[in-house]
């Protein structure tokens, strides 16, 4: 894997600029996503972490245009093989989606709809175009079940007849069916045990080198992304705090946030490890905080944390490490 | 049990069964069997000995719920016998049971549906303390009331008492449901998966209030969860529960750095780590089988169609909890495996 990083320059096949995506609520404008950056780099997997409201769901519904108005997209870019996805035709972003991202959500038992069979459910977007017949459709769903180890005798079952754990395999085997280049995978173990968790993150590994893909892991649980990503970014009110290489960023966390959220759950890696709430709770979208979007419950805020929002910069080096915080260096050096 | 005076056993459980009727519909009707029952818990023997936090740990369905509440009587128990502090308190009725509600307490997973909307903090607290005759009048009641809300860390209390839930986030609800919990300063407290609802960077601080109000008030505490991590952070002793039986019981931290029973060393190896230079964790576990269902458990030990060392007695006879290394394993095959494998 690493060998293989070495020799071959990553290329770009996703990048999100300065994306900003608005929610319009009786309470006011919660602003999800104030200006997000990312990079997703073909044939790896990339982590978005971030506790629930900090936009990273917004973020994966955002790069397939699925905000639904009166919410919007308002502002930035997503570029994908030279074109902004975000000034394409609702035709065109139809086609874009299923058959070049695709997106597995996170509540597998509700994604799918109860009154249709498997096979009908999984062939639907292949023959929208009508350029498939319906038995290559069928003979390509059977093959992917196969592929996420469903016996494809299966298809013609509703989805009230697989368990959990099988119920998110069909979902993965029905983001799969367009051949798509880059999958979104939203929360895609959250409402799973860790033993069927554990068979799933496996199984993603595995179609990943398979079948080529590039993928997109968003998720709260970081060991899941030490797991399975080569870089990760933690997203917090709806910007992205840290982002590196996996390892770095979990063994060697340069923004407070990331220390914080490293130092507040139990792992088994660490069994004497006290842990440390991060002080305070997430913000409030609708009024941010001035400044830094952090800096309430930073430990190591200055007087400038609370005035300014610190500019993001990036590494010099390869690995396209960046980070968002007034006083890094100065932490690096203390801790 | 317990060899000293000190170690009072709070707790004492012994053969308790929870099954649950299954009324025949249609997902059933081919089944053409009468008295299908969910299994939920099902012959479950432990004690609780003062001042300690037992987790119980296992994977949805496994009867862990049930369980807790059994133990705080939410739910009639089907078989079996409960003795709080050598009461029998099986099959008390409301009435006789009053007494003993003041001393077990509960705290639900979901903070978001478990407290009354309509109330102020202050009046979730006071109630109780009214109910049982503890304050009788209001003043008392709020003054006792902040003091609740300071042991749980939801200060300035003067603030927090007219609050309702629905101003509260997520982490402050779950405080004042523990604060509810302890205002009858009970003895023992169920805590039913208390944080898995709650955002990352704020479990912490439950967990931690948990274990901090076990040693200052001396609570004895049943944690409930799915993530061993967790269990092993609280915990003094950890019971690992599969399809309604506790299938290894012992001191935490040992039970995962070397679990002897298979199944406690499935979940092991299925935990993701947070150890991204060594990327080997995703390697096959030893079984792609999913947990038995509990309307239909499989004979003999019910571990055994998932398990890599059963053998033919293990698809006939059920293994009892028996004692090896200072733990409980319920394994027929443990003694053969355990010196050759090692971790």
């Amino acid at each position: 894997m690493h060998l293989w990083r070495k020799s071959n320059p990553l290329s770009e096949i996703l990048s999100v600029e300065d994306l900003r995506t608005n929610y319009y609520c009786p309470a006011g404008t919660v602003r999800a996503i104030d200006g997000c950056s990312i990079k997703l780099n073909r044939g790896e997997t990339f982590g978005v972490a971030g506790e629930s409201g900090c936009g990273k769901s917004t973020l994966a519904m955002s790069i397939l245009r699925l905000i639904q108005p009166p919410h919007r997209i308002v502002g930035g870019s997503i570029m994908y093989k030279g074109n902004d996805l975000l000034k394409l035709t609702d035709k065109e972003i139809r086609k874009i989606r299923w058959g070049e991202i695709s997106l597995v959500l996170q509540q597998s038992m509700h994604a799918l709809n109860p009154m249709l069979r498997i096979s009908n459910q999984m062939i639907e977007p292949l023959m929208k175009d009508g350029e498939v017949t319906r038995n290559e459709a069928l003979e390509r769903a059977c093959g992917l079940l196969e592929l996420v180890g469903i016996e494809p005798s299966r298809i013609d079952n509703y989805p009230h007849e697989f368990s959990g754990g099988m119920k998110q395999r069909v979902l993965i085997a029905l983001s799969l069916i367009c051949d798509p280049e880059i999958v979104i995978l939203d929360e895609p173990t959250t409402a799973l045990d860790v033993v069927v968790q554990h068979m799933i993150l496996g199984l993603i590994d595995d179609l990943k080198r398979r079948m080529d893909l590039s993928v997109m892991w968003i998720t709260h649980d970081l060991a899941v992304l030490s797991e399975t990503c080569n870089r990760m970014a933690i997203m917090y009110a709806g910007r992205i705090m840290e982002m590196g290489l996996a390892e770095d960023l979990i063994l060697n966390p340069k923004h407070p946030y990331t220390m914080g959220l490293l130092n507040s759950f139990p792992t088994i890696d660490q069994m004497d490890k006290e842990l440390e709430p991060i002080p305070g709770v997430p913000p409030d979208l609708i009024n941010p905080p001035v400044g830094c979007l952090f800096h309430p419950r930073c430990p190591f805020k200055t007087e400038i944390c609370e005035r300014v929002r610190p500019k993001g910069e990036m590494m010099e080096d390869r690995s396209g490490a960046y980070i968002e915080c007034h006083n890094w260096r100065e932490i690096d050096r203390r801790v | 049990m317990s060899d000293t005076d000190h170690e009072e056993v709070i707790l004492q459980v012994s053969g308790l069964k929870k099954l649950f009727p299954l009324r025949k519909g249609l997902a059933l009707s081919g089944a053409g069997e009468k008295n299908v029952c969910v299994r939920a818990v099902d012959g479950v023997d432990f004690q609780i000995t003062d001042g300690e936090i037992l987790g119980v740990v296992g994977e949805s369905g496994c009867g862990k719920t049930t369980l807790g509440k059994l133990l705080v009587r939410l739910h009639e128990p089907s078989e079996g016998q409960i003795l709080f502090r050598g009461n029998d308190i099986t099959h008390l009725s409301k009435r006789r049971m009053k007494p003993f509600r003041r001393q077990m307490q509960i705290v639900f997973q979901d903070p978001f549906s478990s407290l009354p909307v309509r109330m102020t903090a202050s009046e979730i607290l006071v109630e109780p303390l009214r109910i049982h005759k503890i304050v009788s009048t209001n003043e008392e009641g709020v003054v006792e009331a902040s003091r609740l809300l300071e042991d749980v860390g939801l200060v300035p209390t003067e603030v927090f008492l007219s609050k309702h839930p629905n101003q509260l986030s997520g982490g402050q609800r779950q405080r004042l449901s523990i604060a509810r919990a302890i205002a009858l300063k009970p003895k023992f407290i169920v805590a039913d998966e208390p944080v898995s609802m709650l955002d990352l960077s704020i479990r912490a601080g439950i967990l931690n209030l948990i274990r901090d109000l076990k040693r200052e008030h001396g609570l004895t505490v049943l944690l409930i969860t799915h993530d061993l991590a967790s269990a092993q952070y609280m915990c003094d002793r950890i019971a690992i529960m599969y399809v309604g039986n506790i299938v290894e019981l012992g001191p935490g931290k040992e039970i995962l750095r070397k679990p002897f029973h298979p199944y406690t060393r499935l979940l092991k190896a299925a935990l993701p780590r947070l150890d991204p230079v060594g990327k080997h964790h995703l390697d096959k576990l030893p079984t792609e089988k999913e947990a038995a269902n509990p309307i239909d458990i499989p004979s003999g030990c019910r571990f055994h169609p998932r398990c890599i060392y059963c053998r033919e007695v293990c698809k006939t006879d059920e293994p009892e909890l028996r004692t090896v290394d200072g733990r409980q394993v319920a394994c027929h095959a443990v003694n053969d495996w355990l010196p050759i494998d090692g971790q």
